[in-house]
């Protein structure tokens, strides 16, 4: 049973799904993954090296949508650590899907995000993102739109409010003065654009490896498997694309929780200066350089046991 | 299992499971539109390099070349080095490299003024360093391109029995012989298909009337009036003899031919069908031994000037006109 429950203090809905207290848990390497090939899985024995289908305990499901998209037949693999091709072909399902769900009536906007790693929140260590087809327009993105439009668009001046972490022919990756969580990136195409599906080829090609590229970087800043929040920014026509990288931690093994200040008014605090995260990052960026997508056989594994840090 | 239609976007192989619940497999290749074959050369403003990727050029192969300084090719350049560089990426990923041609370069002078540990770093960074970063951007492609490596015949050493063969042991006796038996070491473990190219003194000049990527060269010492023999002037081999060698590695690989090692120079001139052998060509016909004789028809179709016999003092100084740009005359000797 899924429902739209509206909040009457803040205008913003809440979607009820009950079903998803059923959600299966997997540990590494678990013979049972559901989306590891196999006759009972949910992707089936046919080779893939990409796969979509619709979640099996959605958030959203007419109105809406809410996909899983398996990023290898690997369980071992991830994101960061695939081959620039698979990497690319990532993101062209992510643009192909997009589209597909923008066309549907009882869509009004479209989130592509991984919650990368258990300390993030996902259930299923196989590596893996979601999209989301929201059957409204949430109140961050709305906001979007009115930044992002026109000759006013605060993300074509995106040097005024960030600092560089990378720089590439087509996309800037900086970041934000104003981080909410530490360590965070945002990879904005320096083309005003406000879709996946119009990009370029090679925009595509090279937003594919400056994100690998980011999460390779975040894992040799923290020294394993970074957890983090990556999501995609689609305002469409009335705004500027851009992706966004939001780590947990503060440092390693240090986690940042959301405690009341966050959850209860949504008001942020961060402890990281933006100059010192941007100057780890630039350092951490450029030994994971362009050319080098470290072999996924070798990638850091998750930390064994996170240190608790309440003092947030 | 269908293939989605139009209102699913692109292609992609559907499967309804029992559920009703559909998965669509995509597979590389398939949303991926062809990208166009290019020849990736390194070094193409090499002495080497630069010959290399106007031969390939001549010969209708489109060629997508590394520089780093201007090398005036017909072709899309990029300057930097084979390390990081966001422009190189960005050819990179709209291209796909049927070959790459890994043109290393002589990053100081013989006999410079610099210090030796300045001299070992400039050069594990330029042969390992850069090779490495080069490499790792395939290293996870099941389909990787080949890579033909231009080496040098100083990872021998100081050869001897004369003519060197390929089996002979390596040892390096300097930081640049040293570093690049490193970047062959690498290419070797990292490229699943790999020519190494071992070659020895080239001599000829280019289109640009060079005789060697260092001033210091022996060869441009010997342009610029140093009348002295050339201490391996037998192991010489023709610059354009080099370039053949390795548009022939390039497609011997392209074409799916194993792995080899192959001296240029010396080991060719002792066995003239030697070349053939190794790419399993036609055998050809006889030819006079290589070296200062292929150098000198070379220079005689460069110049105009035919020696009857090799004379040191007639070839600097038509060197030394070539290179100043003054027109060529006929020797009096």
């Amino acid at each position: 049973m899924i429902s739209l429950v509206a909040d009457v203090l803040t205008d913003e809905w809440v979607s009820l799904a009950d079903a998803r207290q059923e959600r299966p848990l997997t540990s590494p390497g678990e013979s049972a993954c559901p989306f590891c090939p196999g006759p009972r899985s949910e992707v089936g024995l046919t080779p893939f090296h990409v796969a979509v289908f619709p979640n099996r305990y959605p958030v959203f499901d007419h109105p809406g949508a809410a996909e899983v998209v398996v990023y290898s037949p690997r369980h071992q693999d991830d994101y960061g650590h695939l081959s620039p091709a698979h990497g690319r072909l990532v993101w062209q399902v992510w643009r192909d899907r997009s589209a597909a769900l923008a066309e549907r009536t009882d869509v009004e906007s479209v989130l592509v995000f991984e919650n990368r790693g258990r300390r993030m929140g996902a259930t299923i260590d196989h590596p893996h993102g979601q999209i989301y087809g929201y059957p409204y327009v949430p109140p961050r993105l709305a906001h979007e739109r009115q930044v992002g439009h026109g000759s006013a668009c605060r993300l074509c001046r995106v040097d005024a409010w960030t600092l560089p972490a990378a720089e590439a022919p087509h996309w800037r990756l900086v970041v934000p003065r104003a981080m909410r969580m530490p360590y965070q990136l945002a990879l904005v195409p320096r083309r005003h654009v406000g879709t996946l599906a119009a990009l370029s080829q090679e925009e595509v090609a090279e937003g594919a490896h400056l994100l690998q590229r980011a999460y390779r970087a975040y894992d040799r800043l923290m020294g394993y498997r970074a957890a983090l929040a990556m999501g995609v920014h689609q305002p469409g026509r009335a705004g500027h694309l851009r992706l966004e990288c939001l780590p947990i931690e503060r440092g390693q093994l240090r986690q940042k929780y959301l405690a009341s200040s966050e959850l209860i008014m949504g008001a942020f605090v961060t402890d990281i200066p933006a100059e010192r995260a941007a100057e780890r990052l630039q350092a951490a960026l450029a030994a994971e350089s362009l050319m080098s997508p470290a072999s996924s056989a070798h990638h850091p594994g998750d930390p064994k046991e996170p240190r608790h840090d309440h003092s947030c | 299992m269908s293939t989605g239609g139009a209102e699913d976007g692109a292609d992609a192989a559907v499967w309804v499971r029992p559920d009703g619940r559909s998965v669509r497999y995509y597979r590389l290749g398939e949303l991926l539109p062809p990208k166009p074959a290019v020849a990736v050369v390194t070094g193409a403003d090499t002495y080497v390099g630069r010959a290399l990727a106007q031969a390939l050029i001549s010969a209708g192969q489109p060629v997508a070349a590394l520089a780093a300084v201007p090398a005036d090719l017909s072709a899309p350049s990029v300057l930097g080095r084979a390390g990081f560089h966001p422009a190189w990426e960005a050819m990179l990923a709209a291209h796909d490299a049927s070959v790459i041609f890994h043109c290393t370069r002589r990053p100081f002078p013989p006999g410079g003024t610099r210090p030796a540990r300045r001299e070992a770093a400039l050069a594990w960074e330029t042969h390992v360093a850069d090779t490495l970063e080069m490499l790792r951007r395939w290293e996870r492609d099941d389909d990787a391109p080949p890579v033909v490596l231009l080496s040098s015949a100083a990872v021998y050493g100081a050869y001897d029995p004369h003519p060197v063969s390929e089996r002979t042991a390596l040892h390096p006796d300097s930081a640049w012989a040293e570093s690049l038996a490193a970047a062959e070491a690498l290419v070797a473990k990292v490229a699943p298909r790999h020519a190494i190219l071992r070659v020895f003194e080239v001599v000829g000049p280019d289109d640009r009337g060079r005789v060697a990527d260092s001033r210091a060269h022996p060869w441009t010492r010997l342009a610029a009036g140093f009348v002295e023999p050339l201490p391996a002037m037998w192991d010489c081999v023709a610059l354009d003899e080099v370039v053949a060698a390795l548009m022939r590695a390039g497609r011997h690989l392209a074409g799916g031919g194993p792995s080899l090692v192959l001296n240029v120079g010396s080991g060719i001139a002792a066995s003239p069908g030697k070349l053939a052998d190794a790419f399993g060509l036609p055998a050809p016909p006889p030819q006079p031994a290589r070296g200062l004789v292929a150098d000198m028809a070379c220079m005689q179709a460069t110049w105009g000037w035919a020696p009857a016999a090799p004379n040191l003092g007639a070839l600097a100084r038509a060197s030394r006109r070539a290179v100043q740009g003054r027109p060529a005359e006929a020797p009096h000797d």
